[in-house]
């Protein structure tokens, strides 16, 4: 019983770009390394917090990324 | 007009040179479009992330300009058959900026 009563819900993560009021852009390698493991993977939305609208437009920067051979489509 | 967004990822063993008069050939067939390049950002040499045609490293530059979209296919194709270009990313930058309006 005790059991479920410790039980926590963990806290709800916010959005970064909703918070810093920023949009996913392709060039911005940096950023979007957050968002992927290390296998290049990207994260899904319950890892990232992210909300349903910016993690689209962060999955089209990641591809684009992708595209042009800044991010990796797979690494090991 | 709309404008446009283009990364392209360049053969890394041009010399600096012969990297300008590339980018000249395509600012020109840009501009001879009664378009307008409002910004050139040279990345310089850069590793890829993965092996694109037997490259490991490539020279990127990004170039914004406004163009009639008329003009898009003929660049493209231009671009396509341009051998020292490794890859290239062509990207409207209007519905980027109606989404960073919503947000």
């Amino acid at each position: 019983m005790t059991r479920y009563s410790s039980f926590r819900r963990p806290q709800r993560k916010v959005c970064l770009f909703c918070k810093d009021k920023i949009s996913a852009d392709y060039k911005d390698i940096d950023l979007l390394r957050k968002f992927i493991t290390e296998q290049g993977k990207m994260l899904p939305r319950r890892a990232t917090g992210n909300c349903a609208r910016h993690q689209r437009t962060l999955a089209i920067a990641i591809k684009r990324a992708r595209e042009i051979g800044l991010l990796p489509y797979v690494s090991k | 007009m709309r404008s446009y967004e283009i990364m392209l990822a360049i053969n890394p063993q041009l010399e600096d040179k012969e990297l300008d008069s590339l980018l000249e050939k395509l600012k020109k067939l840009i501009t001879d479009a009664k378009g307008e390049i409002t910004k050139t950002n040279k990345w310089g040499k850069r590793k890829l992330a993965f092996e694109i045609k037997d490259f490991t490293d490539a020279i990127y530059v990004v170039l914004n300009f406004n163009v009639d979209e008329k003009i898009i296919a003929e660049l493209e194709r231009v671009i396509k058959l341009e051998e020292r270009v490794v890859r290239y990313l062509l990207t409207l930058q209007q519905k980027e900026k109606i989404q960073n309006k919503d947000s």
